[in-house]
């Protein structure tokens, strides 16, 4: 007996220094990144672990116009991608989840087969449609060009949803003499609380981190979003690169989304199952 | 109040037929009760009147007018669902008032009616509460509430009364009972208990396999009903049924049982028969028929007691005595009825009726 | 039928409601999906320019003949597919074991599935910057540190080095997508009935013959799908070559080939063809996936 418990508490060591050791690996980037960002002028290349916590890189990054800029664009293009995507998926996902009618699995396989579609395959084509638009070089292309993986996802993951609510709950509202856009809004939607969040979440992180179309479809620096801004940053030389500028910005980026990783974990999750599982 | 008719109905999915061909007129203030096995087809007849399924072919009437394409809250009806579908995001105030808000009602009048049927259902202390801080019983008034709010001709319930333990299934069956009687609405009412059928009903529809298999007052089917399935839906415990044959011998009919004939008033009928005794009607002893069985158990129920039996085939019956039986098991006793309290029926399991009745 | 011509029956009205609720998404879809690939295919047959878009003559397969003489084309090919193989096995195999270790029952773990989902949710583009900065050849901190543990007396230019920038760009995708396959295959595990494994303790089996007998066949769906977005991802892959070793033909994807023909020569004729073709190998190899998935559960099956 005295045996088997040293064994089981051997056994909790190793799994705890693993559990300690995926954290190092997960986390280290992060500190490194953030401690590197702490350190001012020349004091950066010197490899020291504690970081010297001077704020001079983020004074040079915030009192660039572009990136506040940037920031800027980006908060807006995520959260009108939310809004929007969001907004035409309940619809949708009311139709497809709570309504027996014929078209209803091919248009399901469309909206999956879409979600799939490499974003550079549209490139050319999106690219035509967007200046048709009117939209090239405005914030106003991401944001429609992000409804390829935003939409498609969104009505999955709600369909699912949706599909998972009593039925009665709808009939008796039915009875009560609702419309389906009064049941939609007045009953469905705030049961759906969680599965908004999560899809919202998603849609954000989404946008939020997209690279490919926001370098192709802005042109100029002010209407950059902050992945792309990050991205350009260069140096007159390999060994000007400003890293420490580089890491500021990094940081004040990342916070917002560590931030909603670690409070909203329990929405991402599901969300992301929930894509998963139904494909 | 409003009548109710159904005209030749039909529910088709596909090629399955779910209601196959009902007629039954409800007229004003009548409770009735829809009732059969699972998977009868009593649901879907009460959601094809609610509107919620749509009638494949045949007519449905609500005060007369045609309804089949009205949708479901222009049919002037409210219905109680089996899970109670209370709003879980609205507290019961609202719950109730949510049809009325929906119909754009002024807010003082809402708020009137929904005091009324709250006091009238005793739920008005639980106004402000959400559904799931409510106990089973308080949800179902809830649901009831809300359809007595729409102050509507014609109330449907669902089996509202299934997902309740039997304490309470008794509470508010009475209640059920006494919201009829003051509200006189007409009710049709659908459960898979036959005792609910029998104590709340002015009228019983058995459904099986999506048609009438007979309606009726309760009294009716108890004592007369139309064919075995009937007899042996209703009524608890159920009907005995024994193996027999009925002969012409001039103006009588003989009934021979395990191989002893009985003679019976005249029968239009002669060939195979069963014959059906409810426990109550069956008397140890014997009767104006006889048979010898050995007593198997006995269960004593308090005031009276079931006393199951073997007959000669092997087969086993139970009779229904008041009081405690003298009897134990292992003994032959004998046991019998008289032929007034005997149901027969014909090999198509149709009851048959005594000549000239 | 008792249902004359002029009435509406209630499930019309439904399915009309249905058609109404989709419309606008379905509008959106076609616009920024369909309609756009479908351009991109008939691009493909032009010598249209970027800057031109409307001036156009069909050529014919004049372009996919370009792009396939083209040896930079077959080795950004090559490229993606190495990485896609390579990247996806390494996550699925390291993430089956990360998201075991998470499924015991032990305090923690809760935190620690937040921790890793941390890489997952950050932009590529900093993931990249911060990798390359950890890993710069004079002041990165990964030198230093095999410098200080006598590994190296030199320090290594990582993403300079033609045979290590693609093991680094793998060894970084492996840090941001490992989470994800984690995530996916944990809620998997946590799908399969306890039931089992306590029948299958009772009866006495291993630990071991209770992982390959048990776990990994009822696993098998989950890890499929995971895998399959993987792929997905893994072959559209972009941002992290892009940042990471912007010009390097040893990390050209088919994607970043695609772009540079695109917008940076203008060559809309030719990048569309790029394009398709790239839409035609994804394709494929779903297609072929789904197959070999499906005729494997057949036989597993039966």
């Amino acid at each position: 007996m005295v045996h088997s418990t040293t064994g089981r508490r051997l056994q909790r060591i190793a799994i705890y220094g693993l559990f300690a050791v995926i954290a190092l690996y997960t986390l280290f980037p992060f500190y490194w990144m953030i401690a590197s960002s702490l350190k001012s002028g020349q004091a950066i290349f010197d490899v020291t672990f504690l970081p010297d916590l001077k704020f001079n890189n983020y004074k040079v990054i915030l009192s660039d116009g572009v990136f506040l800029r940037s920031l800027l664009n980006s908060f807006i293009v995520a959260t009108s991608v939310v809004a929007l995507s969001l907004g035409l998926a309940v619809t949708a996902a009311y139709a497809l989840g709570r309504i027996d009618f014929a078209g209803r699995s091919p248009i399901m396989f469309l909206f999956l087969a879409v979600s799939m579609f490499p974003q550079i395959a549209l490139l050319s084509g999106l690219f035509e449609m967007i200046r048709w638009l009117g939209l090239y070089n405005s914030l106003g292309s991401l944001v429609f060009a992000y409804m390829i993986f935003t939409l498609p996802f969104n009505i999955w993951v709600l369909t699912t949803f949706m599909r998972s609510l009593p039925r009665q709950i709808e009939e008796a509202a039915i009875m009560d003499g609702c419309s389906p856009l009064r049941i939609l809004r007045c009953i469905f939607l705030p049961m759906m609380g969680p599965a908004l969040i999560s899809t919202g979440l998603l849609a954000f992180i989404a946008s939020w981190n997209e690279f490919l179309f926001a370098l192709t479809f802005i042109l100029t620096d002010e209407n950059r979003t902050v992945p792309v801004a990050i991205g350009l940053i260069s140096g007159s030389s390999r060994y000007e690169f400003p890293y420490g500028a580089i890491m500021a910005a990094s940081t004040i980026v990342t916070v917002p989304l560590i931030l909603l990783a670690l409070l909203l974990q329990k929405y991402i999750v599901s969300g992301l199952t929930a894509g998963a599982v139904k494909g | 109040m409003s009548s109710l008719d159904l005209i030749n109905v039909v529910k088709r999915f596909g090629e399955l037929t779910v209601i196959d061909g009902v007629d039954l007129d409800i007229t004003e203030g009548e409770f009735v009760v829809f009732v059969g096995p699972s998977g009868c087809g009593k649901s879907t007849l009460l959601r094809m009147i609610a509107g919620l399924e749509e009638i494949s072919s045949g007519e449905l009437r609500i005060a007369g007018n045609r309804m089949n394409e009205t949708p479901p809250a222009k049919r002037n009806i409210a219905m109680v669902f089996q899970s109670y579908a209370l709003y879980p995001h609205m507290n019961v105030e609202r719950n109730l008032g949510f049809a009325l808000e929906t119909a754009r009602l002024p807010a003082a009048e809402i708020r009137e009616r929904v005091t009324k049927a709250a006091r009238f259902l005793q739920i008005d202390h639980l106004l402000d509460r959400r559904p799931a801080q409510l106990s089973g019983g308080q949800q179902q008034r809830v649901a009831i509430g809300r359809a007595l709010v729409r102050q509507q001709k014609l109330f449907l319930f669902d089996e509202p009364l299934s997902n309740l333990d039997a304490d309470l299934r008794m509470e508010m069956r009475v209640e059920i009972a006494r919201i009829h009687r003051e509200m006189k609405a007409t009710t049709v009412y659908v459960t898979h208990d036959q005792m609910e059928a029998m104590t709340l009903a002015d009228r019983i529809v058995v459904l099986k396999e999506g048609r009438i298999a007979q309606a009726g007052t309760p009294m009716e089917l108890y004592e007369r009903p139309a064919n075995r399935f009937v007899a042996s839906f209703i009524g608890s415990p159920r009907m005995n049924f024994l193996p027999g044959t009925l002969t012409q011998d001039g103006e009588e009919s003989v009934l021979t049982l395990f191989g002893t004939p009985h003679r019976l008033p005249a029968h239009d009928y002669a060939g195979e028969v069963t014959v059906g005794i409810r426990p109550e009607d069956l008397i140890l002893g014997g009767g104006e028929v006889t048979l010898t069985a050995d007593v198997l158990l006995v269960e004593p129920l308090g005031g009276e007691a079931l006393v199951h039996l073997n007959v000669e085939d092997g087969r086993s019956i139970v009779v229904k005595v008041q009081g405690k039986p003298d009897i134990r098991p292992g003994a032959t006793t004998s046991v019998g009825w008289n032929h007034t309290r005997a149901n027969l029926f014909d090999k198509d399991e149709r009851a048959l009726s005594r000549k000239g009745a | 039928m008792t249902s004359g011509p002029m009435r509406i029956g209630l499930k019309a009205t439904r399915a009309r409601t249905a058609w109404l609720f989709l419309a606008p998404s379905f509008l959106v879809l076609f616009a920024v999906a369909l309609w756009p690939l479908g351009r991109t295919f008939l691009f493909s047959f032009t010598d249209a320019f970027l800057t031109q878009p409307d001036l156009y003559d069909y050529i014919g397969l004049e372009n996919y003949f370009t792009l396939f003489e083209d040896p930079l084309w077959w080795q950004s090919v090559r490229n993606t597919l190495y990485f896609t193989v390579i990247s996806v096995s390494i996550e699925t195999a390291l993430g089956l074991a990360i998201a075991l270790l998470l499924n015991a029952r032990l305090s923690g773990r809760g935190a620690l599935r937040a921790v890793i989902l941390i890489p997952w949710a950050i932009p590529v583009v900093v993931s990249a910057r911060m990798w390359q900065w950890m890993l710069h050849d004079q002041f990165g901190i990964v030198n230093h540190v095999l410098k200080l543990m006598g590994f190296i007396d030199h320090g290594i230019a990582w993403t300079a080095d033609p045979d290590l920038v693609m093991p680094v760009i793998i060894a970084v995708d492996v840090w941001i997508t490992t989470p994800f396959m984690v995530l996916l295959i944990l809620a998997g595990l946590q799908m399969l009935p306890k039931s089992i494994y306590e029948a299958a303790a009772i009866d006495g089996v291993s630990q071991w013959r209770q992982f390959t007998a048990l776990t990994l066949p009822l696993l098998a769906p989950s890890i499929a799908v995971a895998v399959l977005f993987r792929l997905l991802d893994a072959l559209r892959m972009f941002d992290l070559s892009f940042v990471l070793s912007s010009n390097s033909d040893d990390t050209k994807t088919v994607s970043i080939y695609a772009r540079e023909v695109l917008v940076n020569f203008q060559d809309m004729g030719v990048g569309s063809a790029a394009s398709a073709a790239i839409f035609l190998m994804i394709a494929l190899v779903t297609a072929i996936y789904l197959t070999v998935f499906r005729l494997n559960r057949k036989l597993l099956g039966a």
